[in-house]
């Protein structure tokens, strides 16, 4: 095409088009339209930020609320651990005189054959337990007969009164007899209270009045002529660079499975506001409406194991048969077992944490769609790679019973593994001034591992709900 | 202060539609152009600084281009000339084709091309401005621009359109 050409075809359709005037149909009618809407538009609000922000600041406030009661429900357990190791000492003078008595009915047995054989408790965290092998038979086999018929002494049912009792799992016998409906029912009552409280404790705050975000609307003047819009095809990529922080609760599934104990078995599901940290950069390559990142992310997440078993502990103060309630201490937690002619009891307590750390790689894409000039949101979604490692901490063994030790070292029960997450979310970006933008990402995470070993009684899953706000800058372009 | 708005909707809109028309080929979609732009315009009046007549005009031209592109990029389709577009009786004396014909090959284009012709050859805007609002690359901006010319050159050739 010549010069000239250019300029004819150029100036034939300015010249026609320029300062043409085409008449409106229906102009009337878009009059009203117009009119309408300028009233309306006051009353338009962005709410999705408000929402994205509600949830952050519910999200703080029931993670601070969260903390102030832990700590406060620590100090709680510590006096009744000091409480406990009172009680543990009464028990322990209760045993010495249980023994005393023992000792003078095996005398008295030896003088007369008419008087029947106890069965010591079995000691089973240090020693095995010594029977009487002069036992007949027969006696033995009385022994494993469910008779006793001794009531629990009020110290052994303070035991059961933590403020943290969750899910309970009755671990009463139900072919136990000798268990008075007077201590269970207290017992029951006292785990109910603790149950609430617990509840009470966890519950959020009441939804703050959202804060409406003052957003002065860019000027029609800004807007000529640098202003950029999104127009017919953006051939543009444009990549950035985000820093974020944020704060996770948790979600936590716990499961115990014992095949040696099934009395043992049950299930756990604890809410944890704010148990989980995360900071993260990310590379973002965004076309369009079409946003693809991928970063490095640092974890701490806290696992916080919890269980409370409790089932009648028999304490029999006959002569014939007795029984033992041995305790091993209170810090670290214990087990303890008392066996009265084959009658089992079995308690566990304490709470105690497992604390592990992952290094995640997330790779997510995200469809963000403008609202108004300077903000973007959009559901988001992805995958992350999760380096998972144990850390030090208190950790479960199980060497016969069922304790909490402390290990310094890292727990030989969690798992060094990669895992899988899957990430769904919304993610905000609002322009603060020219490259930099802030951003918003609440999120849920599902993550599919359980990063307990195989040969371990317990299964944990956790899933997070939280949410980062970050720091965007968009690399310009040479 | 309604009237004063009114008053400006009445004065400008049929140069408005005209724009508005041109970049989307489309009435209805044009009538939305035409509303969103106004209501744009009458929220910023407030902090619009009057210097000239042409100057006020020619900011509301751009608020209508850029709306008319928005609509264009949210809607993603070809458009086509409706019958129903009436025109004032102003024709271009200067050449035999009728205003309407050159609305037709216009609209022929593919969308891109069109944008760029309108905004080259009738708003006038350069290259580089162009390409910052389209945010495509300047030599892409040079490259529609050539291959829009040469469709209505060859479009308007056949119709035996003579440029003076």
């Amino acid at each position: 095409m010549s010069h000239h050409n250019k300029h004819n075809i150029d100036d034939l359709y300015k010249n026609a088009f320029k300062h043409l005037p085409v008449e409106i149909p229906r102009e009337a009618e878009l009059w009203q339209r117009i009119a309408e809407q300028k009233k309306s538009k006051n009353k338009r609000r962005i709410w999705w930020i408000f929402l994205a922000l509600g949830l952050f600041v519910i999200t703080i406030i029931s993670g601070v609320v969260y903390k102030s009661n832990d700590r406060m429900l620590q100090k709680e357990a510590a006096k009744t651990e000091v409480a406990e190791t009172s009680i543990a000492q009464n028990l322990t003078n209760t045993l010495e005189k249980n023994t005393s008595i023992r000792n003078k009915s095996l005398a008295n047995q030896k003088q007369s054959k008419n008087e029947k054989h106890s069965k010591a408790s079995n000691l089973k965290n240090t020693s095995s337990p010594t029977y009487n092998d002069s036992q007949p038979a027969q006696e033995k086999q009385k022994s494993v007969q469910r008779k006793s018929s001794a009531t629990l002494s009020e110290t052994a049912v303070g035991f059961s009164a933590k403020q943290k009792a969750i899910a309970y799992a009755p671990m009463v016998n139900q072919k136990k007899s000798g268990i008075t409906k007077e201590s269970f029912d207290k017992t029951q009552n006292d785990l109910e209270i603790s149950k609430a409280a617990y509840i009470e404790s966890m519950s959020a705050l009441p939804m703050l009045s959202l804060i409406p975000m003052l957003t002065k609307p860019s000027t029609i003047m800004q807007q000529i002529p640098n202003e950029k819009l999104a127009m017919i095809k953006n051939k543009k990529a444009v990549h950035s660079l985000t820093l974020a922080s944020g704060v996770n609760s948790v979600l936590n599934k716990v499961e115990i499975n014992n095949t040696a104990a099934p009395e043992f078995q049950s299930f756990e599901a604890l809410f944890k506001p704010l148990s989980s940290f995360n900071t993260s950069i990310a590379y973002g390559y965004r076309r369009g409406n079409i946003k693809f990142s991928i970063g490095l992310e640092w974890q701490h997440l806290e696992i916080q194991h919890e269980n409370t078993y409790f089932s009648e502990g028999q304490r029999v103060l006959q002569t014939n048969p007795q029984a033992y309630v041995l305790l091993e201490g209170n810090n670290p937690p214990v087990y303890f077992e008392a066996e009265s002619y084959g009658s089992t009891s079995f308690m566990i307590h304490e709470l105690s944490s497992v604390t592990s750390q992952s290094l995640l790689l997330p790779l997510k894409f995200c469809y963000l769609s403008r609202l108004g000039n300077r903000f973007r949101i959009g559901p988001s979604a992805g995958v992350i790679v999760n380096l998972h490692k144990n850390y030090t901490g208190k950790t479960l063994t199980e060497d016969g019973i069922i304790r909490w030790v402390d290990n310094d070292n890292r727990s030989p029960y969690l798992n060094n593994a990669l895992g899988i997450q899957l990430l769904a979310g919304i993610e905000c970006e609002l322009s603060i001034k020219g490259p930099l933008s802030l951003s918003l990402h609440p999120v849920f995470r599902y993550n599919f591992q359980d990063f307990f070993k195989n040969n371990y009684s317990v299964n944990n899953y956790h899933h997070l709900f939280g949410g980062q706000i970050g720091l965007t800058y968009k690399i310009p372009e040479k | 202060m309604v009237g004063a708005d009114k008053s400006i909707y009445h004065l400008t809109n049929s140069y408005l539609f005209s724009i508005a028309v041109r970049y989307t080929m489309d009435e209805h979609l044009a009538m939305d152009v035409l509303q969103e732009s106004y209501i744009k315009i009458f929220d910023s009046l407030k902090q619009f600084i009057y210097k000239s007549e042409a100057a006020t005009f020619q900011w509301m031209k751009q608020i209508c281009i850029n709306e008319s592109l928005k609509l264009i990029h949210k809607n993603k389709r070809k458009y086509q000339i409706e019958s129903g577009v009436r025109f004032s009786n102003t024709v271009f004396n200067n050449h035999d084709l009728h205003v309407q014909d050159l609305y037709r090959i216009l609209s022929q284009l593919p969308d891109q091309q069109r944008v760029v012709f309108n905004l080259y050859a009738i708003e006038g805007y350069a290259h580089k401005e162009i390409s910052q609002l389209l945010e495509i690359k300047e030599v892409y901006s040079r490259t529609l621009l050539a291959r829009a010319r040469k469709f209505l050159n060859k479009n308007i050739s056949k119709l035996n359109y003579v440029a003076s």
